[in-house]
Order: C-alpha cells, then structure tokens, then sequence
C-alpha cells in the first residue's frame, strides 16, 4: 500500500506556479499509488530539463541522467532487471533534439518502457528557445525571426518508428493522465505518452486555454490498432484540431523477449559469478 | 601478414622476412627491402609476377598457383593452400602435419572442400619438392614433443576474461579494432546467460552499459578512440553517479578517422582528462593478450569496488597480435563486488560519506529509495548546489584514488637486471619489441608500466632515479607516458623513441636505437 | 460532488483557514490540485473548486494557493482575521 507520505521527498517542486509538470508530477504519483509502485519494483530515469528535477519530488528509484540519454539508461535498466517497471521522464528538447537517435531505435526495438514526454513545444530549463516540436513561425530568442523549420510531430515518429502504443494527454488532466500512464505501464513494449503541457514563463502561446480550447477526445469508435488511420491521425495538429486519446496501441514482441537467456527470471536475480571458459580457450588451440 | 616462430618464445613481430609468399606483385615491391639473405620466396609462376630483382640474394620457388589450384578442382583462393604446401616443402617441413589441420579447420564446410584444399596443398608440396630440392632449408622438422599453447589475440583475452569474470551486460558500437571483442561477446551471450546488445551508436552504449550496471549489473562497453570521444560524457556521468563501468579501449591511428586498421599510443592523455570537471577515473594499460585476460578480469572488481568507471586501454597491436600463450589461468581469480546492501534501511543514503570514500550500494528492486544523480547531490542523492554537499561530495568521490593507489594499484614490472646500461620506459604493445630487442642486451632492463590511473610515482620515482640512462619509446608522436612521468615524478626522460607511422615499432629499430646509445658512450 | 457553476466564490472552514478559489481568476492550471488533491479538484469548467470536508495539513494548504499562477487562491486565518495568502 503507497501514500502520497511514502512518495513524498522533503523538497517541494521548484517549478513555475502554474507549470504543467505539477499535474504530471500529480498525475504520475496517482498512478504509483493506484498500481502499487514502490521501491520493489520501480524505478524511473528522467533527462535534463525542468522535467529532469522530478527526482527530487518523487521517492521512487530514480536516475537522473544526462541531456538526451534517458531513454538508453532506461533501455540498460529494463533488460538488466525486467522486473521493474520503467519509465523515462523526457522532454520535447531532450527526447526529440539531443535524444532523437536513441528515441527512434527505442521505438524500433520495442524496449518495454513508458516514455513520459513533456512536451511544452519550447525549451524551458535553459529560457526559451525555440525546440523540435515548436510550430513553423514562431519568434522565439533562438528564432527571433520566426522558426525556419517545420516541427515533428512526435507520435507519428515514434510510430512510423515502432513504437506500439502511443497516445497524447493534456497535463492538466490529471485524471485522464493517470489512467494513461497506468495502461502504458501495463502494455508490454514501447509506450509513449506525449503530455502536452503549459510553460507559463517561455511559452505564451500554448497556454490552458490553449489547450483546453483546441484539443478534443478521440471518440470511442476510433480503432487504436489501425497503423494507418494512427499515422493519419498523428499528422493532425491544429486549430480546434489536436487529437487526444490512445492513438495506437499493438502487441508485438519487446526487446527483451528476445533474449531467451533472461526468459525465466531477470537478469540481475543471478548474482555475477566465475564462468567455466575452458570450452572458449580450448578453441584457441 | 606476418608469422614469426621459433624455438624460443617470440615475443613480437620483426621486421626481416626469412620467407615470403607473394600472392601479388605488390608483395615483392613492398617487402624486398625486408628479405633477409637467402630468404626463400614462393610466388606465382605463370607469368604474373617478377620477382626477378630479387634473385641475387633469395632463393626462388616460382610455383603456378592458379593451376595447381585449378586442377585439384578449386576456385582460385584454394592458391593459398598450393602455396602452403609448396612453402613447407621448401623448409623441410611435414606435409602430413598441414592435411591434419586443413580437416581441423576447414571440416565444418564439408568434406569435398577439405579434399579439394589437401589436394591442393600436396600439389604444392611435390611441385616443390620435384624441381627445386637443393634450395630446401630444414627449418620446420617435427618435434618429438611440443608443449601445447594457445594461440590468442587480446579481443579473444578481453572476451573471454570479461565472461570469465562474471560478465552480465554489455552494450557496444562496432569499430575497428575492437569489433571482435563484440563478435565474440554475441556469440556466446546465450551460453553464458549474459546480456549483450549492439546499440545504435556509442553514445547509447555506453549509457545503457551504466543504466545495466545501476540495476546491479556487471557492465562493460567497448570502443575506439573516435567512440570514446563520443563517450565522454557519459564517462563522467558513471563517475559522478559513481555507477561502475568497465570500458575496453582499443587505440588506433588518430586523429578523426585516422588509420582505421593501423595502431598507436594516442589516447592515453584523452582517457586521463576528458570529460568536464574532475573525478576518479582507473585506467590500465595492457601490454599483450595476458595481460589484456588478467586486467579485463581485474577490472570488473575495480569498477565495483570502487563504484567508478575503469578504463582498459590497448592499441591495436595487442587486439590483433596473435601470440602463443600457456592456457590463461583464472583458478584463483574471484569476484569482489565491493560495498553491496543487503536489506532494506528506512533512509538509505546512497551517497554516504566515508573515509574511503566509497558509498554502500543498494540495488533498485531491494527496496531501498537508490538515486544516481548527474547534477551534484547530497548524501541522498537529491540534487544540490550547496558549499557544503559540494564539498563533501566532491572529495569523498576523490578520495577513492587515493584508497585505490593504497590497497590496489599496482608496481610496474622491471624485465631484466637490477643494474643496467640503459632503463627503457614504455608501455602497452612495446612490450614484445623491446624485450624482444633485449635478447641481444643482456645488460639493459625495461620498466613496463600498467598502472596510468592512480599512478605509482614513487615506484617510478625511484626506479628512474637509479637508473644510468633513460630511453623512452612510445608510439606517439608527443611522448604521452614521458609526459605523464615528468608530471608526477619531476623526472623528464629526454632521450625519446618516437614512431607513429601506424606500424608497430620493430625490435630491430630499437637495436639500432640501443646501439647508436652504446657507440655514443 | 456538484459540479454545477456556482453564482458566487465558496468559502470553505478547513481547520484554522478559510479558503476560497477566485472563479474569474482561475485558468485550470491545476496546480493546486497537485498539491493538495484532497482539498482541490478541477470541475466539469476546468475550474479548482474546494472538496467537501477534506483536510490537508495548513502548510500543503498554504503551499497550493501558493503555486497558484494568478493567486486566485485566497486563504483567511480565522484565528486572527488577517488574509495570510496572497499577502
């Protein structure tokens, strides 16, 4: 049994009143508390950026890695211990820019982990430049004449990548964000979670209302195991046009399954011992 | 490609060719030069090459190659075996010893290619044998009795010493000249019920080798320079998380893409310093194949007695050499994991400070709140910007240098007599050329250093404060270890043998060097 | 819970503090119900409305109207009268 006491650290968060990673950092600690998820059998890994401080607010094992390098640690971790469920806190700069190769082959491989993405479309921590998911135009201090390039669209990315269960949720669902996070969890192989969110400081545009104003649920005859009609849905990203919901959710096997060596317990259950290599030094005669 | 044998061991390659076998022209261009007098070359007959500039001083065995090959009822590579047996013949040698080993070797292909290829190396043998028997050189009679060796190369002894060391996990980024070491550790994962994945470039492999390696894991990466270079950050972050790494380095010709295939002594000074900011890094400098078994093996238990990264560093030369060796022995080794945590504690502090510097590591799925945190941190782990966390943190992760230069690292070794004419300093592959070249010098010792991280300054302090001359050679073009040694003994080794054309250095350019030293006196 | 929209801000007594969530200034950003989740919830509006008798210690209380963007928490001290947050 896990309380809010039992995951709560002594600091208190230092991000900007209003921030979008509060109801994350809510959203996620409900989820830990409705699952289960203690230090038997969790750990997370988060990047660099204000996304990256939520080691210091929740009591779960944790790593803080470097810029763009969550996703490997995590990948390293998982196949190590499989036990453990685990998840990755990344931002649109850190997963998208620094870590776009590690993003697509996590995808590709299908590792079983849960990508939280927080996606502010700017780059917060180091004030305010323009980041990979940032629209086409927009004046930021790194494009102050309006951004030359085109913005990826995330979900469709980590499709087309391999990743087998995408879906996008407003942070100040906290709710809905929740449940998310529980069935990405519980989907066995790459999920991403893209969590739009507000950067009351650096990103005037994509305030709540913004959100709230031109986002819409998927509807319930949507069928989330079309790739197609997931990859035509992805593209769409727009006025009164963004998409939330379960995108695309598939069975397929992880990473991990393919190790037959790790299939009847993980990894680290065995303590490293001194292996027998007669065999592999007699065939250097 | 060189073979050298003898009687005696045989320490390296050298540079004279007693016997060539010329498959091409360029082979006669490149190593006349290198031919020794009366030299024996076996070479294509019908009509390709001229080796005709050799023939004062060199015992010709034109054979037809391609022919032989042909009428034994193999393609044109079977040559190589034609030459074999033409070459035995022409050095006393037992045909029947080489059919053995073709089957040995070539049986999982089928038995019609070994009887097409043992066809094939008996044409040689009695081609040559019929038209030129009085150019013969008994050099290969059988023995009564041989001790039987290894024949190893260092990715063989990284490999096999990693698995023999309890290896879990390892993520790694092909490139030359450590490609082998992945291939090996591919092959056997299932057997061995270890971890390897190929990761989509070195980056991820190193940081996914620290995320196994936080989850409990033994973890190891390995690379060449340009990979560690891409490293580097994640170098720094297993120090600063204080997650234990092992990463094998195999040096090659630099800078950028440099020499793909060639070697050099280069990255010494880059394994020492890079990364931002300072922390406790363990590097060891392998000299041959043993050497690259025993401190692979060693490095796992440094890596996690010391929860920090280990740097194994090899050119390209001891990956590839291959050299004959007594079977590696790993009775006594034993694996030592250091500091481990057992239960779980209501506040477990990850990073707790100690006299020695080195924390008590919990593993996650214990049940203990474990953090690794790349910014600076508190005891606990939480992030932190404080004078005094800084403090405290910074030289405790420090302190572990100076617990591993008292209990752990390691003297250099002396080769030779206690008093000499000239002391040689060197590392790494240099190993085999010098004591190769003291074979004619008795009186002169060589001091090996492979201990660069901590660095055992008294021992050579003292060392090279008694000595009479002082010769260093490297294959570098700035002197790297001399560098290293005046920084930490005050002793500057002025007289210097530098190469780095790629090549190894040849016991014959240190005779040269020795005895211009000599003459000089 | 009735999530209908009040004509007025409700005042709610949670131990020595008298809470009240500005409705006009509110932008859902949630962050109070982060927080606090006990004593804040978002209603069908996207607007933080204060749960029915459910307690949270002072300082999480405090803390929550705190992190609020546009301060539209506002908390009275009945003890001395005086309006502790915004200050």
């Amino acid at each position: 049994m896990i309380t809010q006491a039992d995951l709560s650290t002594p600091y208190f968060p230092n991000w900007c009143p209003g921030c979008g990673n509060f109801g994350i950092w809510a959203a996620f600690k409900n989820a830990a508390i409705a699952s289960g998820w203690d230090n038997t059998n969790t750990a997370f890994v988060a990047g660099i950026g204000c996304h990256g401080h939520m080691v210091n607010f929740v009591k779960l094992t944790s790593f803080e890695g470097l810029h763009g390098r969550a996703i490997p640690v995590a990948s390293g971790i998982k196949l190590s211990n499989h036990r453990l469920n685990v998840f990755v806190f990344t931002g649109d700069g850190d997963c998208l820019g620094e870590g776009g190769n590690h993003f697509i082959h996590a995808c590709r491989r299908n590792h079983n982990i849960t990508v939280l993405l927080h996606n502010n479309n700017i780059y917060g921590l180091t004030t305010g430049q323009t980041s990979p998911t940032t629209r086409k135009d927009y004046k930021s201090k790194s494009t102050p004449d309006g951004n030359p390039d085109e913005p990826f669209k995330a979900l469709n990315l980590a499709i087309a990548a391999g990743a087998t269960f995408a879906a996008r949720v407003y942070s100040n669902d906290i709710a809905g964000l929740s449940e998310m996070i529980i069935k990405a969890n519980k989907h066995n192989g790459m999920s991403v979670i893209e969590i739009l969110q507000p950067c009351i400081t650096w990103n005037k545009e994509c305030t709540p209302a913004f959100f709230t104003d031109n986002t819409y649920k998927l509807p319930d005859t949507y069928d989330p195991s079309n790739i197609v009609s997931a990859l035509e849905k992805t593209l769409e990203f727009g006025e009164k046009k963004i998409p939330v919901g379960l995108f695309y959710k598939v069975e397929k096997p992880t990473a991990e399954s393919e190790f037959p060596q790790i299939d009847e317990k993980p990894l680290v259950d065995t303590p490293p011992n001194k292996k027998d290599i007669q065999n592999l030094l007699q065939n250097l005669y | 490609m060189q073979t050298v044998f003898s009687e005696s061991p045989v320490y390296s390659a050298i540079k004279s060719v007693d016997f060539l076998v010329a498959l091409n022209q360029e082979t006669v261009d490149l190593h006349k030069e290198e031919l020794t007098q009366g030299a024996g070359i076996v070479f294509e007959d019908e009509g390709k090459i001229d080796a005709s500039s050799c023939k004062d001083n060199c015992r010709l065995f034109p054979v037809p190659l391609k022919r032989l090959a042909s009428e034994s009822g193999g393609q044109e590579i079977v040559s190589n075996n034609v030459a074999l047996g033409a070459s035995l013949a022409a050095m006393g040698g037992d045909l029947e010893l080489l059919l053995n080993l073709i089957t040995e070797d070539l049986s999982s292909k089928g038995e019609e290619i070994v009887k097409i290829n043992q066809t094939a190396a008996k044409a040689g043998y009695d081609y040559v044998k019929e038209n030129f028997s009085d150019k013969f050189e008994p050099i290969l009679a059988p023995h009564e009795t041989i001790d039987k060796n290894m024949v190893v190369n260092g990715t063989d002894a990284v490999a096999f010493g990693a698995i023999a060391a309890g290896l879990q996990f390892a993520a790694i980024y092909p490139m030359s000249p450590t490609s082998n070491i992945l291939h090996h550790l591919a092959a056997n994962q299932r057997k061995y019920g270890y971890v390897f994945k190929q990761a989509e470039d070195e980056i991820s492999a190193i940081n996914m080798s620290i995320g196994a390696s936080f989850a409990g894991a033994r973890s190891m990466t390995t690379t060449s320079g340009g990979g560690f270079c891409l490293m580097t950050e994640g170098y720094g972050l297993a120090g600063q998380t204080e997650i234990p790494l092992v990463i094998v380095e195999g040096m090659r010709g630099g800078p950028g893409t440099g020499l793909p295939t060639w070697s050099e002594q280069g990255d010494m000074r880059m394994i020492l310093h890079s990364h931002q900011g300072e922390f406790p890094r363990i590097i060891l400098a392998a000299g041959d194949s043993k050497e690259a078994f025993e401190l692979t093996m060693k490095a796992f238990n440094l890596a996690d007695k010391y929860q920090t990264p280990v740097v194994l560093l090899m050119d390209k030369n001891v990956l590839d050499d291959e050299q004959t060796f007594p079977k590696f022995d790993y009775e006594n080794y034993q694996i030592n994991r250091g500091k481990i945590v057992t239960k779980t504690e209501s506040q477990y502090i990850r990073y707790e400070v100690t006299d020695d510097g080195i924390s008590p590591r919990s593993f996650p799925g214990l049940g203990n709140h474990v953090m690794a945190n790349s910014d600076e941190h508190n005891s606990y782990g939480f992030s932190s910007e404080t004078i005094e966390d800084r403090n405290e943190q910074m030289s405790k992760r420090l302190r572990k240098l100076d617990t591993c230069a008292k209990e752990d690292m390691e003297q250099p070794v002396l080769y030779g007599p206690e008093d000499a004419d000239i002391t040689i300093v060197s590392w790494g592959s240099n190993k085999g050329s010098i004591l190769e070249a003291l074979k004619d010098f008795p009186n002169l010792n060589y001091f090996h250093i492979s201990w660069i991280n901590p660095f055992p300054a008294q021992a050579v302090f003292e060392r090279l404060s008694k000595s009479k001359y002082l010769l260093n050679i490297e294959c570098n073009s700035t002197a790297q270890m001399a560098g290293i040694i005046r920084e930490k003994t005050g002793i500057d080794i002025l007289d210097r043998l530098l190469k780095n054309d790629g090549r190894p250095i040849f016991p014959e350019e240190i005779k040269a060097k020795i005895n211009s030293i000599l003459n000089r006196k | 819970m009735d999530n209908s929209t009040p004509t007025t801000d409700k005042e709610v007594q949670i131990g020595k503090y008298k809470v009240k969530v500005v409705r006009s200034l509110c932008i859902g950003a949630a962050t109070c119900v982060a927080v606090s989740p006990n004593i804040f919830q978002l209603d069908n509006e996207n607007k933080a409305v204060i749960q029915e008798n459910a307690t949270d210690a002072e300082a999480n209380i405090l803390m929550a109207a705190q992190s609020c963007p546009t301060k539209a928490i506002v908390i009275i001290d009945t003890e001395t009268g005086m309006q502790v947050w915004p200050a």
